[in-house]
């Protein structure tokens, strides 16, 4: 544990902030320093230091957003005094920002991710609530080296799993079958599960000198589809692809035949789920399909992880290990 | 082994003349067969004939008719399939009035599209049931057979008319309209999220607890009987940082005269996408707004109302049930006024 420079304090948690509902009004984007300054119970948990990154929705995040929240995170876990980083995100994205500095920065402090479905200073507004607890999480012992965390509506949960179901309702979030990672009561934060799944440390990835990642498109899958939009985003430089496809890990027929060309030109392909839970394998091994196996990554999670494979290696078998262990 | 006595034998004869007599007071339930995994083995599909015959349970149930509409895995089922499969239905119940409900099986990737097309297109309020399964027949556990017999006694059932298609699987009743498969191989992998299941197949009877309130069946405006195609809709999914390039490409290339856009849940895209679905709505490309996590209405939220997004909300229809609902509003009109009414409505 990080030795604290000033005994009896709170820890020191650093907010990084992006945007979001969280940090909104029915009047406008506030620095989340206001909106820190206007929730006094934080003070009582931590010493905070809020710092913009950007400020926008989560619908305009970038990746080089991205790439600059995982530099300036490690540069800020790497002050021994900071005990854990808070990002104030949109809600949207946020599993998908989650995931990308889970498996890109490196730290075992906590980097806790939370959110809003309804403004700051709005009825029954979640935004304080999340607020504080997220800081509560970043600042507990409890919550080191378990990857990114998404705190939203007293629970914890993993960055991988985590995804946002409900359009606007506060218990949007759901990691599905494998569950909350722990709560955030008004006594404690208590932990009752912990990822398999190798992450921060433990990933390859390293994005300090990258300026951009490799493009990678989702295509759905519905019945009748045919390849064009496959064809299309190999067209406007897709490094890679991902299908949400049917659940049981397929596409239509033409589909299957787009994919055997677009691989057969070295754009990998990774078959995930468009339900959303479950593991992809291949049940039509005789067929040879030229796929990766997205595991049970939802569509969003497998591109980040694809375009973070995709500055390591692009050859399928090394992608599909990737795919196993992330 | 003794020889079996006069009046044992005469017993035997007058028990399965009985049997045979009830089985001819039994509903007749018409099974319309796809293929998927339910006629599966792993030595090959099977006619679902085949299936039926040994499953001897569904004698006790219903008379069955068995017809194949085709045999393949959901994977491959098309929008020509769709319209095959509609006028068929339509066709049986509209000529046989003996029909108490029709069975269809199907594969279980799909069965929650094919199941919305029917509820939007079959004419009848007798019951229609789909079925599907996640192991293969005769594979070890296989849900398979029950889930075919359950299908069977909801087709057969009073309860279940004038509900729009159902989907039966695992002992549960979910409304096509919302019910998705979510998992990729168990059981229980279909839900209807939030709203939950409309009733139960148990041993005992078939139990509704719920009423889907969305009109479907008879009291929709679509008509197949002469359709050979649907307009094309795209779906393009939205994820950080995505552009406008598969939207334009849908429209331009591929011939897309309507967009589903798998959304942020809260109901936008980005930035750029907003920029082409205002170039292609400009086009008149109708352009609905959908939630890519699958749960909840997708509105106009207050903060964006002043943009005036050319955006139809699909209210809380999946992707790509917003995709049926939009081909088939397609058919009727092009106005985007008009379609909003058709999203809030089915």
């Amino acid at each position: 544990m990080s030795a604290s420079n000033h005994p009896g304090e709170p820890p020191l948690v650093k907010v990084l902030a992006t945007g979001g509902t969280i940090a909104n009004t029915p009047s406008g984007r506030l620095h989340a320093g206001e909106v820190a300054d206007a929730i006094p119970e934080l003070k009582k948990v931590a010493r905070l230091e809020v710092e913009e990154i950007v400020r926008v929705a989560s619908s305009a995040i970038s990746v080089e957003n991205w790439l600059a929240l995982a530099r300036r995170s490690a540069e800020v876990l790497e002050q021994a005094e900071v005990k854990g980083i808070v990002v104030t995100h949109g809600s949207n994205a946020v599993e998908e920002t989650a995931y990308f500095l889970s498996l890109t920065v490196k730290s075992e402090k906590p980097v806790v991710l939370t959110a809003a479905q309804r403004q700051f200073t709005t009825l029954s507004s979640d935004s304080p609530k999340n607020f504080l607890q997220a800081v509560r999480v970043a600042a507990s012992d409890e919550a080191r080296d378990k990857g990114a965390l998404v705190v939203t509506n007293d629970m914890i949960h993993a960055a991988r799993d985590v995804s946002k179901n409900i359009s606007n309702r506060v218990e949007t979030y759901n990691s599905r079958d494998l569950g909350a990672l722990g709560f955030v009561d008004d006594d404690r934060v208590t932990f009752y599960r912990l990822p398999v799944k190798r992450h921060t440390r433990a990933a390859p990835f390293d994005i300090r000198r990258l300026r951009q990642l490799p493009r990678v498109d989702i295509v759905y899958t519905y019945a009748g589809a045919d390849g064009a939009l496959i064809e299309a985003a190999v067209a406007h430089g897709a490094a890679g692809i991902v299908i949400a496809g049917f659940p049981t890990g397929s596409a239509t027929p033409v589909m299957d035949d787009t994919i055997r060309k677009v691989a057969g030109r070295g754009v990998p392909v990774v078959m995930t789920n468009r339900g959303g839970m479950g593991r992809v394998i291949d049940k039509r091994a005789k067929e040879a399909r030229p796929l990766i196996f997205g595991d049970n990554l939802t569509p969003v999670k497998a591109r980040v992880l694809l375009m973070l494979g995709l500055t390591t290696t692009r050859d399928p078998a090394a992608l599909q290990e990737i795919f196993e262990k992330y | 082994m003794r020889p079996i006595g006069r009046c044992a034998a005469l017993a035997i004869l007058a028990a399965s003349l009985g049997a045979a007599e009830a089985q001819d007071r039994l509903p007749l339930v018409k099974v319309v067969a796809t293929g998927g995994t339910i006629a599966n083995t792993p030595s090959g599909r099977l006619h679902a004939g085949e299936v039926a015959e040994a499953i001897p349970q569904l004698k006790q149930v219903a008379r069955l008719e068995v017809e194949e509409v085709m045999r393949v895995g959901s994977s491959s089922i098309k929008v020509e399939n769709w319209l095959t499969l509609a006028r068929r239905i339509n066709d049986i119940l509209a000529r046989e009035p003996e029909v108490k409900g029709v069975v269809v099986t199907h594969g279980s990737n799909t069965v929650e599209e094919t199941g919305y097309f029917l509820s939007l297109t079959v004419k009848s309020d007798k019951p229609v049931v789909l079925t599907a399964a996640q192991r293969q027949f005769r594979t070890l556990s296989s849900d398979s057979p029950k889930n075919f017999l359950q299908a069977v006694r909801v087709a057969a059932a009073d309860e279940a008319r004038g509900k729009g298609a159902l989907i039966v699987t695992n002992d549960v009743i979910n409304a096509a309209r919302d019910v998705t498969k979510t998992m990729t191989y168990r059981l229980e992998t279909y839900s209807s999220h939030d709203l939950g299941v409309l009733g139960y197949v148990d041993e005992d009877r078939v139990t509704f607890y719920r009423v889907p309130l969305k009109p479907h069946t008879r009291a929709t405006p679509f008509d197949v009987t002469r359709l050979q195609k649907l307009p094309r809709v795209d779906i393009i999914y939205t994820a950080v940082d995505t552009d406008g390039a598969l939207i334009d490409a849908a429209v331009a290339h591929a011939g897309a005269e309507g967009l589903v856009i798998a959304g942020f849940p809260t109901g936008s895209g980005t930035p750029a996408m907003d920029e082409a679905v205002k170039r292609v709505a400009a086009q008149g490309i109708p352009v609905v707004m959908t939630n890519r996590g699958g749960v909840g209405r997708s509105t106009e939220t207050a903060a964006r109302a002043k943009e005036a997004r050319p955006l139809i909300f699909g209210d809380n229809l999946t992707p790509q049930k917003a995709r049926i609902l939009l081909m088939l509003a397609l058919t009727t009109t092009r106005d985007p006024a008009a379609i909003r009414q058709i999203f809030e409505t089915y």
